[in-house]
C-alpha cells in the first residue's frame, strides 16, 4: 500500500474527494470523503521522500513540476494536512454539498502550491483556491456575503493576473519557470511581490479578509481562516527570503489590527484582524531572513493555523448556538457552553503565547531573530504586539463572549463534532507548547537551534502577559476600557467600497451626460446639414423647382461664352 | 398540571455550575489587586536574577511588565479615541449588509 502511494501528491486524493464531494447528493458519503481524503493525504505525506521533485507533467509547452518536496513544503505541507481533517470533523454536522465540496479542492489546491516547483503550476493552483474558496462566502446565502464574495473574488482574481503576469516577465528575463528566489530587482518580481502581498493581507491590501471572513459560513470562515493567507507567507518564504522591505511591512501588519480589534464588535472579525496581526510576525521572520527567522515563520505558521482555527472554531459554535457574535449581545455563555468556554481559553493561551502553549515556543524564534539582527525598533514594535495579541485575542474573545455581563443566553453546548475538532486542536495546542522538539524536528533549519524554556524567557514573557493583564483588570477598574457598541469601523474598504464605487458612479453619470450632450451637438450638427441638403436636393428643394427653359438657355449661353473667352485667351 | 417555569439558573450546564464564583463581585474587585501583587513579584526575581537578553535595555527590572502595561494601555487608548472616534459609524453604514450572517 505505502509503495503504491509512493511519488503520489497530497494535494491529489484532496482535490479529488472535493471533485466527487461535488456531484454527489449523499450527505454520509461527503462526510466520510472530508475525514477520509485528509487521512489518505496524511499518508501520502508519509511516504514522500525528502528532497525530491515528482509529478513533473509537461502541459502545453511548459514543464510543470507539481510535487517539489523539500524541508520547506514538508512543514506547509503537512499542517495543511491537518487543517484539512480539523475542518472536515468540524462541519460534520453541516449538510451543505458547497461547503464540503469548495472546503476540500480549496484545502487540495493550497497544497497544490505548497507543492509547486515552477511559476505556472503556482499559478494554477492559486487560482484553484481564489475560485473555490469564493464558495465558502457564498454558501451564507445572504446579500452580504455574496457581495462580499464578489468583492473578495475580484481581488483575489487580481492577484493571479499580477502573478502570471509578474511571472511571464520574470521568465523572459531569467529563462526560467522556477519557483525559486525571486526578489525585487526586477518589475516581475515586483508584481510577482503584489500578487503575493495582496493573499498575505499587506497594510491597504488587506482588507478583503477581514471584509469576507466573518461573513462566511460557520464552517467556512474555519476554512477560510487556514490556508490562503498561510500559503501567501509560504510563497514570500520561498521567494522573497530577506528582503528587508518585509521586516517593516510585517512590522506595520502587526501593528495596526490591534487598534482595530480592540473596539470591533464582531467578534469573529476581531480573530480576523488577529489573522492579520499573526501574518505580520510571520512577514518579519521572512524578511529577517536568517535561518533562526525563517524557522520562526515556518513554526509560528504552523501553530497559528491550530490555534487560529480553534478560535474561529469556537466563535463558530457560538453562533451556531446564539445566532451572533457581537460582542455588545453577548456574555455569561460559560454557564451554557462550559467545553467551548475552555477550549476558547486554550486557544488564547496559546495565541498569547503563554508558556506551555504552542504560540510560546513559536513566536520566541521570530522576536529572537529580530533581536540578534539588532533592530531594536522593530523588536519593540512586535513586543507592542505581542501585548495587542493578548488584548484581543487573549482576553477579548472569551471575555466578552463567555464571561462580562451575562446577558441571559441559555443555549446548548457546541455539537460533539464541532467539541472533538475544537479538542483535538486544543490537545496539538498543549502537546506542541509542551513537547516543542517534535515541532522543531520539522523546521527547514536544522542547524538553527533554540531553546525556549529557559528562565530569562519565561520570566520575561510572564511579566508582559501579566503587565497586560493587569493593565485590563486595572482599566476596567476605573471604567476606562470602551464598552462593546453596535457600531463598524472604516478601513481602507472604505477606499473601494465607498470613495472607488462614489467615483465610479459619478465618472458613468458624468459619461452619461457627455454621451447625451454630444449626441445632442452632433444631432444638431446632423439636422443643419440634413435641412440644407432637404432645401436643395428634396422634391421642395432648389433643384427639384421647375426652371423655365429660357433662363436655362440664357445660363447655358453665359456659360459657353466664359468657356470661349478662356479658350480665347489660353491659346 | 402545569410544571413551574425553569428560572434562568436553572438552565446553567451542570460542568458551569461549580464555576459561578467566577462572577461574584468580590472577585471583581480583588483581580486587580492580586495581579498588581503578581507583576510585582515577578518584577522583583530581576534584582535577584537578572535577566539576559540580546538587547540591553530589556535587561533592565521589570522591563517586559512595563512594556506590557504601556502596550496594552496604549493599544486600548488607540482603538478609542483614534479608531472608534475617527472611523467608527452606525452599525448600517453598510446598508443592508449590517447583519451575523
Amino acid at each position: 500500500m505505502s509503495e503504491l502511494l509512493t511519488d503520489i501528491s497530497p494535494a491529489l486524493p484532496i482535490i479529488l474527494a472535493g471533485l466527487i464531494a461535488a456531484v454527489v447528493p449523499n450527505n454520509y458519503v461527503r462526510k466520510g470523503l472530508a475525514l477520509l481524503a485528509p487521512v489518505l493525504a496524511g499518508w501520502c505525506w508519509y511516504n514522500l521522500e525528502l528532497g525530491g521533485t515528482y509529478g513533473v507533467v509537461e502541459f502545453g509547452g511548459f514543464t510543470l513540476e507539481t510535487l517539489r518536496y523539500d524541508s520547506i513544503s514538508r512543514i506547509w505541507s503537512l499542517i495543511f494536512i491537518i487543517a484539512a481533517f480539523l475542518n472536515g470533523l468540524y462541519g460534520l454536522h453541516e449538510k451543505d454539498r458547497v461547503t464540503d465540496a469548495a472546503g476540500l479542492i480549496y484545502a487540495g489546491g493550497a497544497l497544490g502550491a505548497v507543492f509547486a516547483g515552477d511559476l505556472m503550476t503556482l499559478f494554477l493552483f492559486w487560482e484553484v483556491t481564489a475560485v473555490s474558496s469564493v464558495f465558502l462566502i457564498w454558501s451564507a446565502r445572504n446579500r452580504a456575503a455574496t457581495k462580499a464574495g464578489l468583492r473578495y473574488l475580484a481581488i483575489h482574481v487580481l492577484s493571479g493576473v499580477l502573478l502570471l503576469t509578474g511571472a511571464v516577465i520574470h521568465a523572459g528575463e531569467t529563462g526560467s519557470w522556477a519557483f525559486d528566489h525571486i526578489g525585487l530587482d526586477s518589475p516581475g518580481g515586483f508584481l510577482i511581490f503584489l500578487a503575493f502581498g495582496i493573499k498575505c493581507a499587506f497594510p491597504f491590501l488587506h482588507n478583503w479578509l477581514q471584509d469576507a471572513y466573518p461573513k462566511a459560513t460557520v464552517v467556512g470562515t474555519v476554512i477560510l481562516s487556514a490556508f490562503t493567507t498561510k500559503m501567501a507567507v509560504y510563497a514570500l518564504a520561498r521567494g522573497f527570503a530577506g528582503e528587508d522591505s518585509l521586516i517593516y511591512i510585517g512590522a506595520i501588519m502587526t501593528v495596526f489590527p490591534v487598534f482595530f480589534a480592540v473596539v470591533e464588535n464582531d467578534l469573529r472579525k476581531v480573530l480576523a484582524y488577529s489573522l492579520n496581526n499573526q501574518l505580520g510576525f510571520m512577514v518579519v521572520g521572512i524578511g529577517i531572513g536568517t535561518e533562526l527567522a525563517l524557522n520562526g515563520a515556518a513554526a509560528h505558521a504552523f501553530v497559528h493555523i491550530i490555534y487560529k482555527a480553534l478560535l474561529f472554531m469556537s466563535m463558530g459554535a457560538v453562533l451556531y448556538r446564539v445566532g451572533t457574535v457581537k460582542a455588545s449581545e453577548l456574555g455569561g455563555l460559560f454557564k451554557s457552553m462550559p467545553a467551548t468556554a475552555v477550549l476558547c481559553l486554550v486557544g488564547s493561551a496559546s495565541i498569547s503565547a503563554f508558556p506551555l502553549f504552542s504560540g510560546f515556543v513559536a513566536k520566541s524564534l521570530i522576536l529572537a531573530a529580530v533581536a540578534q539582527d539588532g533592530n531594536w525598533i522593530v523588536w519593540l514594535v512586535l513586543v507592542f504586539a505581542s501585548a495587542g495579541v493578548l488584548e484581543h485575542s487573549g482576553i477579548k474573545i472569551p471575555f466578552f463572549a463567555f464571561f462580562s455581563h451575562d446577558r441571559g443566553h441559555r443555549v446548548r453546548e457546541a455539537p460533539v463534532n464541532m467539541l472533538m475538532a475544537m479538542g483535538l486542536a486544543a490537545l496539538l495546542c498543549v502537546y506542541l507548547g509542551i513537547n516543542y522538539g517534535k515541532l522543531y524536528d520539522l523546521l527547514p533549519f536544522q542547524n538553527a537551534l533554540y531553546e525556549p524554556y529557559t528562565f530569562d524567557h519565561v520570566v520575561g514573557q510572564m511579566q508582559l502577559l501579566l503587565g497586560a493583564i493587569f493593565a485590563f483588570a486595572f482599566l476596567v477598574r476605573i471604567g476606562a476600557y470602551p464598552a462593546e457598541k453596535r457600531m463598524v469601523n472604516l478601513d481602507s474598504d472604505w477606499l473601494y467600497r465607498r470613495l472607488g464605487d462614489g467615483f465610479a458612479r459619478w465618472a458613468w453619470l458624468m459619461l452619461d451626460r457627455m454621451s447625451a450632450a454630444t449626441g445632442n451637438a452632433w444631432g444638431r450638427l446632423m439636422r443643419g446639414i440634413g435641412g440644407r441638403l432637404y432645401q436643395v436636393f428634396s422634391p421642395i428643394g432648389a433643384l427639384s423647382r421647375d426652371i423655365p427653359s429660357g433662363v436655362l438657355a440664357i445660363w447655358t449661353s453665359a456659360l459657353l461664352a466664359v468657356v470661349l473667352i478662356i479658350a480665347y485667351f489660353s491659346t | 398540571m402545569s410544571q413551574k417555569p425553569a428560572k434562568k439558573d436553572d438552565l446553567v450546564h451542570p460542568i458551569a455550575l461549580p464555576f459561578l464564583w467566577l462572577e461574584s463581585n468580590w472577585l471583581q474587585s480583588s483581580l486587580v489587586w492580586v495581579l498588581g501583587i503578581v507583576v510585582i513579584g515577578l518584577s522583583a526575581l530581576d534584582f535577584f536574577y537578572p535577566r539576559h537578553e540580546y538587547l540591553h535595555f530589556a535587561q533592565m527590572p521589570g522591563f517586559y511588565a512595563l512594556a506590557g502595561f504601556v502596550s496594552f494601555v496604549l493599544a486600548v487608548m488607540g482603538g478609542w479615541f483614534v479608531i472608534r472616534h475617527f472611523l467608527g459609524r452606525k452599525e448600517n453604514y453598510w446598508d443592508e449588509e449590517a447583519g451575523d450572517e
